[in-house]
């Protein structure tokens, strides 16, 4: 693109004819709007006000990602429509302190009473199914909606029990998959024991 | 409603919905998404049945079993089923009771004892018929 002359000056106070400030403002619109088609770039940005939010971006209607941040042309954060941070790119071998990447972000989660017919209630759960299976006592079993990429991920569980028996382990079965666990919750007895509450969150790489 | 899966063993694994069903939900249709996730469930023959065809879920949840009458799967309580606590409260009972005799039989009292600790130390899971007893 052919650079344009803006030929006006520009400063602090400026006073001018208003044909002239108008045929010049123009000028200036269209040079934005003509960097900023989507096809030209800007060297950097740099926004500053100590008094009004330093930035805005609004997708307004449009159901477009609100922003995409690139490294060397691939996407590496991304804000989709209606909010969120989506992580992408390569996690260095040696992760950089206090760091999110899309592997250490928390990808599910639940929390449910494990008597009677356990159920996740409001705000009991992140990414999980709609069903919990019982499969006995102190054994359960939980589906991910959004699976991980494999049947490898982490996952910590806990458990609390408000009567008499001291619980001493808590884990999955083995049998965990990329959309599916299932776990037991057991006694200082080694008994299977029916939990009030059971806790667990799921991190790995989807 | 639930759906009841039938294991090889005898024993059930019943999968229930853990939030509210929202107007117009087909239930049936997410128990066959979320069985889907399920190596081990997704192969079982099941059934789908209103939620008071279930038995009440308390410290007998590991006796629930199934049997087929005329074609059709019934779930029961299979009391003859002797569950690894009751194991520990038998043997913890039978040594409770020696032990509150004038004259406790020492020889016996570590006998319960070793009965007592060999039933801790099975799986959980463990059951057994009480015919065997």
């Amino acid at each position: 693109m052919a650079s344009v002359a803006v030929t006006y000056d520009f400063s602090a106070n400026t006073t001018a004819a208003s044909a002239e400030v108008d045929q010049n403002f123009t000028d200036l619109v269209n040079y934005i709007n003509n960097r900023n088609d989507g096809s030209a770039t800007w060297d950097s940005l740099k926004a500053t006000s100590a008094t009004a939010t330093v930035l805005t971006i609004n997708n307004s209607t449009g159901t477009n990602s609100i922003a995409v941040f690139q490294d060397n042309g691939s996407a590496v954060v991304t804000i989709p429509d209606a909010g969120g941070i989506t992580f992408a790119g390569t996690t260095p071998a040696t992760p950089v302190a206090n760091t999110l990447y899309k592997q250490n972000v928390v990808k599910a989660f639940g929390a449910f009473d494990g008597t009677g017919t356990p159920g996740y209630g409001t705000n009991g759960s992140f990414n999980m199914d709609s069903t919990i299976t019982d499969n006995g006592t102190g054994d359960y079993s939980v589906s991910i909606n959004t699976n991980f990429g494999s049947a490898v991920y982490a996952s910590i569980i806990s458990a609390a029990y408000t009567g008499t028996a001291t619980i001493t382990s808590i884990g999955t079965s083995g049998t965990k998959a990329a959309g599916s666990m299932r776990m037991y919750v057991f006694d200082s007895a080694g008994t299977a024991l029916d939990s009030t509450e059971v806790n667990f969150i799921l991190i790995g790489a989807q | 409603m639930k759906r009841i899966f039938y294991m090889p063993d005898g024993t059930v694994s019943v999968m229930a919905m853990a939030r509210p069903i929202k107007d117009g939900e087909d239930v049936a249709s997410i128990f066959d998404h979320d069985m889907g996730k399920f190596d081990d469930l997704k192969a079982l023959p099941f059934d789908d049945v209103e939620d008071d065809s279930v038995p009440k879920r308390d410290e007998n949840r590991d006796k629930w079993r199934y049997r087929d009458i005329a074609g059709k799967k019934e779930l029961f309580i299979d009391n003859t089923i002797r569950l690894k606590r009751e194991i520990i409260k038998d043997a913890d009972d039978a040594l409770d009771a020696e032990l509150a005799k004038s004259n406790p039989d020492p020889v016996k009292v570590i006998k319960l004892q070793r009965d007592r600790e060999n039933a801790i130390k099975l799986p959980p899971k463990y059951h057994e018929r009480k015919e065997k007893v």
